[in-house]
């Protein structure tokens, strides 16, 4: 009997058709936990290197943790992973909702899906009975009719649907995973891939139960925590508001995404804010599946050009991204924006900052009206936006070059319009300018998948506790977020956070925002679940392993210090004066940098691992692959 | 003795306290300069009870006019800081992670 896994593994071929069940290895589990950290291991042994993301041999695995589908708040959530189409290197998404404690109810703890489809399909999924469906009569249609269309054929309304919309069959670069309508695994292009497969939605219906080892003691566990979130501090604000909050805290800080990142501070912050958005359009509060913490919710616009827009959402970076990122003010248009994305199946980071970099171009005389389809793209023009959705999704004349995310287009559109891409790796930034946030700059210029906030998410820098920054990171610097030292070692502590939270399946929120969940608190928890013996010290070293195997994967891809990098913008450019806290502020890299391969025990010079630190984690086999490309160095 | 010229002080909400307490911003007049403590004391009688408690959990802005950037204030360090006529006072849920 297992408990807390599932204990098997879902492989189904679309190419032959054939479906099989594996056993969950026991050493998987103890040596990468679940979720990201399986799905990372099954990424580095069975997608060659160099591989083209859209190539039939590319696989996409959906991986879900040991604590989905019990009472642990939050823990709802399941990872995606993939060789990237967009950036060429590790590719990953999360998501929360439903759809991960479904498929941990029907039985399984990790799907693989290889191959494609001849025509389109989906797959259905009845705990043991797996069935691959034809899907014509449902491609070409967005995700919320596509989820709508199956819950109808299958007369269940409790099948949790994972789907992509048009973007992802019309073949754009950075098209998403979607379930219960707005949960979007979105980043990398994880959608892409599925699209490439002919894999149209995956819906699963599981009745089976999880068992846990020791339920008197998981229980008391879970009533701890909950009592510590909803005695947080920050339990108010992320009930009622949930991300959404973001909008006025970076703004007051200087640091909100504005114009392209051309400043900090968006005037007309207040119409398009969290709180704007609670105090007019919200319905009431929604959580995910089993978690304390209501962070989301409904929305209904009922005046205006997009009277009867009703949704769920948006998350800050949705409501940023299509306001003060590209100078609108509007915020039902900004919500208008994110739920387009929505039912594309588009990433509304990558959205938004393609359409914000063409802005950019057209203010300074780059790009001409003409060579946009005739869209004019000053700043805060509503139409242009939308309508730049609706062409991307269909890779449409102008949306045709934005299709494949902002660095191929700057390499389209040239004229020195490469030194306005704001990207790391291929990957675009979210919404929070990093000039104001050092260890978030460090986090994007070395996380895994290209520029992401979410690999390390290192909130401390906030926490301006002078103390707690010298007694944990070694300098009292590490708390302030304008300041340098200590990030390094700030960053590789939040890298391996993140990937418990991920390696688990529960939200960052809770785990390492709040600082609910440390590794002696997961210790506890897995021994209560699992029924193991292991300690805070070891579940680190987990989480530790599973940075350096995404790491050994993108060394294998060729990539080195040199792609660890931020665009100029950050490094050059000062943040103008009316950024108020932040005004002035670039961002020194290199130290930083200097400081992280040093906390992680990789080579300084080229930011590869080492093969001492690899052969310390138990990865002597990719320490040797690495070493026989000539890739590794003592 | 001239009487000091009375000093106008804007509390602008956001964020928590805004959604608790129902009000977006206030314009306190007091009849001679005053400091951020008694500032944040005189809140008491305006403000819900758990409007008011979040406070301590909030970050604080000070800018010298309205609709200008501010800069964080300190406590304990700042509070007996006198706070000039027209200053307007930022109460804002601090960033805590995506």
């Amino acid at each position: 009997m297992t408990f807390g896994y599932a204990g098997r593994i879902l492989r189904v071929n679309l190419s032959t058709r054939a479906v099989s069940v594996q056993p969950l290895e026991e050493t998987m589990t103890r040596k990468y936990l679940g979720g990201r950290g399986f799905n990372m291991r099954r990424l580095y042994d069975e997608i060659p290197a160099h591989l083209d993301g859209k190539s039939v041999d590319n696989k996409l695995i959906f991986g879900v943790g040991p604590l989905v589908g019990t009472m642990f708040p939050g823990a709802s959530r399941f990872n995606v992973s993939a060789k990237s189409p967009q950036t060429g290197i590790l590719g990953d998404s999360n998501a929360g909702g439903f759809f991960g404690p479904e498929l941990k109810f029907a039985g399984y703890d990790q799907l693989i899906i290889e191959g494609k489809a001849e025509k389109p399909v989906y797959l259905l999924i009845y705990n043991d009975q797996v069935e691959i469906m034809d899907a014509q009569h449902l491609w070409g249609l967005d995700v919320w009719a596509t989820q709508t269309l199956l819950h109808q054929e299958l007369k269940d309304s409790r099948v949790q649907v994972a789907a992509i919309g048009t973007a992802a069959e019309n073949g754009v670069v950075y098209a998403g995973i979607f379930t219960s309508l707005a949960r979007a695994a979105a980043r990398t292009g994880m959608g892409t891939v599925m699209g490439s497969k002919n894999l149209k939605a995956i819906a699963v219906r599981g009745t089976k139960s999880i068992k846990v080892a020791d339920p008197g003691a998981f229980g008391k566990l879970i009533n701890e925590i909950d009592r510590a979130i909803y005695e947080h501090r920050e339990y108010p604000a992320r009930a009622l508001m949930g991300t959404t909050k973001l909008v006025h805290a970076l703004n007051e800080a200087g640091c909100l995404a504005t114009r392209h990142f051309q400043t900090g501070r968006f005037e007309d912050a207040e119409a398009v804010s969290g709180e704007a958005l609670a105090e007019t359009v919200k319905v009431k509060s929604k959580s995910c599946f089993s978690c304390t913490i209501p962070c989301s919710r409904f929305y209904e616009i009922k005046e205006g050009p997009f009277a009867g827009l009703k949704s769920e959402g948006p998350e800050f970076e949705g409501l940023a991204g299509f306001s003060s990122r590209v100078g609108v003010n509007n915020l039902a248009a900004a919500l208008k924006g994110v739920d387009l994305c929505n039912r594309y199946g588009l990433d509304v980071i990558t959205t938004s900052e393609v359409i914000s970099f063409v802005m950019e171009l057209y203010q300074r005389g780059v790009i001409s009206r003409q060579e946009a389809d005739g869209l004019d793209l000053s700043w805060g023009n509503v139409d242009t936006v939308l309508a730049l959705i609706n062409k991307i999704n269909r890779r449409e004349g102008f949306g045709d070059i934005l299709a494949d995310g902002v660095k191929v287009a700057a390499q389209k559109i040239g004229r020195g319009s490469e030194d306005f891409a704001l990207h790391v790796k291929g990957l675009e930034l979210f919404q929070a300018d990093p000039r104001g946030l050092k260890a978030y700059a460090l986090g994007y210029a070395v996380a895994s998948r290209g520029g992401d906030h979410l690999r390390s998410e290192p909130s401390f820098e906030f926490s301006e506790d002078a103390q707690a920054g010298q007694k944990l990171y070694g300098h009292p610097d590490a708390a302030f977020r304008l300041k340098y030292h200590g990030k390094g070692r700030v960053v590789k502590h939040y890298e391996e956070w993140s990937a418990l939270s991920d390696c688990l399946e529960a939200c960052k929120n809770t785990i390492v925002n709040m600082e609910i969940v440390d590794y002696t608190m997961a210790a506890k928890l897995m021994n209560a679940v699992a029924g193991w013996n292991i300690t805070g010290d070891e579940m680190q070293t987990i989480c530790e392993r599973v940075v350096n195997l995404e790491k050994v994967f993108n060394t294998r891809e060729g990539l080195t210090r040199k792609d660890d990098m931020l665009p100029k913008r950050f490094t050059q450019e000062p943040l103008p004066a009316d950024s108020g806290p932040s005004a002035g502020s670039v961002v020194e890299l290199e130290p930083m940098l200097d400081e992280y391969y040093q906390a992680r025990g990789w080579d300084v010079q080229n930011g590869l691992p080492t093969e001492i630190k690899l052969k310390a984690l138990g990865l002597e086999e990719e320490a040797r692959e690495l070493k026989e490309r000539g890739l590794l160095h003592e | 003795m001239n009487k000091p010229d009375p000093v106008r002080i804007t509390i602008r909400y956001l964020g928590v306290v805004r959604l608790i307490a129902g009000r977006r911003e206030d314009l306190l007049e007091f009849p001679e300069p005053v400091s951020i403590k008694e500032i944040l004391n005189g809140l008491l009688d305006i403000l819900p009870k758990e409007a008011y408690k979040e406070i301590k959990c909030q970050t604080l802005m000070l800018a010298s006019q309205p609709d200008l950037p501010g800069t964080v204030i300190k406590l304990p360090e700042q509070q007996d800081e006198k706070i000039t006529d027209g200053s307007c006072i930022t109460v804002v849920t601090p960033v805590t992670g995506d």
